[in-house]
């Protein structure tokens, strides 16, 4: 099953993704020194579906605008450059944060799907 | 799913900066891309940053840019770099129109100076220019975006003022001009020579020593950019009007000389 980000799927919205990226993306870049194919490929081998270049790198140029992450260049094995992304401390901050929103989200969603508790709907007469 | 590309890929001129920057890169894709970043004013390294981007993840995937970013345009906006106010344009285009009317002047005093008339008429050219300076003083910034937009349509934009000279020249050869107003031959050398000047000077030097050339586009693993020679007119489409202005004349006299006997 692929999930293509930027067309709905039946099986799952592309606005989850959408709304999850930027942690999944720091996620990634946590595990070491990395560049955008292989945030890309990463994802796509977790099962989050295809991230095409147009969603990720604009995401990637917003993080170190934001001083999320350090970049730096390496020659290519026989091809062009690859630009390697580095989390920050101030990264690192943001992705505690977005893993504990993350946390508590699931927890509400969870809640909220599975009917505990019971949601009492006011009806307008 | 970003939709492919309308157009078959193009391999980019490898002299070009899209060639010498991101070679693996649809040259279709890139163009616009670079254009629209220099009209939103981003500082060069960064686009040259982002074209690397760009050129890694096409090499790597083996996709088209295309599928991969989909519009340039859409893809350049997206980025959100940092950018300065984009100027209003009007003088690039303004300068082509002063181009062709000295080219349309030039051409017509030629084949009266053929015919051994003494005179010429500088009503049609200059309306012609007028004309088209004030649909430009309305509609210029948005004329030069729709160029920047579209690769092909510079070219063909050109084509069209050509033609446009091309048919009012054709007019005035069938017509022999009767009634317009009439000038002293040696007034429409120095016109059109005016209006050249006029018109491609400022596109040279902006071209040359401008914003845009005094900005290049670096990339980390291409130490040297190479350097620019363009404003956010291509280098050249600066020339297609001077270089008409001797070649249709020369076409002209050999036509002439052939028919003629």
């Amino acid at each position: 099953m692929c999930h293509d980000i930027g067309v709905e799927s039946v099986e799952r919205p592309a606005e989850w993704l959408r709304g999850l990226l930027d942690l999944c993306v720091l996620a990634v870049i946590e595990q070491g020194p990395t560049y955008g194919y292989k945030i890309s490929t990463a994802l796509t081998t977790a099962g989050l579906g295809e991230i095409k270049g147009g969603t990720l790198y604009p995401l990637l140029s917003r993080a170190e605008r934001d001083g999320l992450v350090d970049t730096h260049w390496e020659a290519g094995d026989g091809g062009p450059g690859r630009k390697f992304y580095t989390l920050t401390s101030q990264g690192q901050q943001r992705l505690a944060e977005l893993r504990t929103a993350w946390e508590n989200f699931r927890e509400d969603v969870n809640r909220v799907v599975e009917g505990h508790p019971r949601i009492e709907i006011e009806e307008e007469s | 799913m970003y939709p492919a590309s309308k157009y078959p890929h193009k391999v980019p001129n490898p002299r070009s900066v899209e060639g010498h920057l991101a070679p693996q890169v649809d040259a279709n894709w890139s163009q616009p891309f670079i254009k629209e970043m220099r009209f939103l004013e981003v500082p060069g390294p960064e686009i040259g940053a982002a074209l690397a981007d760009v050129n890694t993840h096409v090499s790597e995937l083996g996709e088209d840019a295309w599928r991969s970013f989909g519009e340039p345009i859409a893809y350049a906006a997206s980025l959100n770099l940092p950018r300065r106010e984009p100027r209003k344009v009007y003088w690039e285009p303004a300068c082509i129109v002063f181009q062709a009317t000295a080219m349309w002047i030039l051409c017509e005093a030629f084949w009266r100076m053929l015919r051994s008339f003494s005179d010429f008429y500088i009503q049609p050219p200059l309306v012609f220019l007028v004309l088209c300076l004030m649909v430009l003083m309305s509609t210029g910034d948005r004329v030069m975006r729709w160029i920047v937009h579209n690769s092909a349509c510079l070219q063909t934009a050109l084509l069209a003022s050509a033609g446009i000279v091309g048919a009012m020249f054709f007019i005035l050869w069938i017509t022999g001009g009767a009634g317009w107003g009439e000038l002293p031959l040696v007034w429409a050398w120095v016109v059109s020579g005016v209006f050249m000047v006029t018109g491609t000077l400022p596109l040279v030097i902006s071209g040359r020593w401008g914003r845009i050339a005094r900005n290049p586009i670096p990339v980390p693993d291409h130490p040297n950019p190479p350097r620019q020679l363009r404003g956010l007119i291509d280098w050249d489409n600066v020339f297609w009007f001077p270089v008409g202005a001797v070649v249709v004349p020369v076409i002209y006299y050999g036509i002439n000389f052939v028919f003629s006997g």
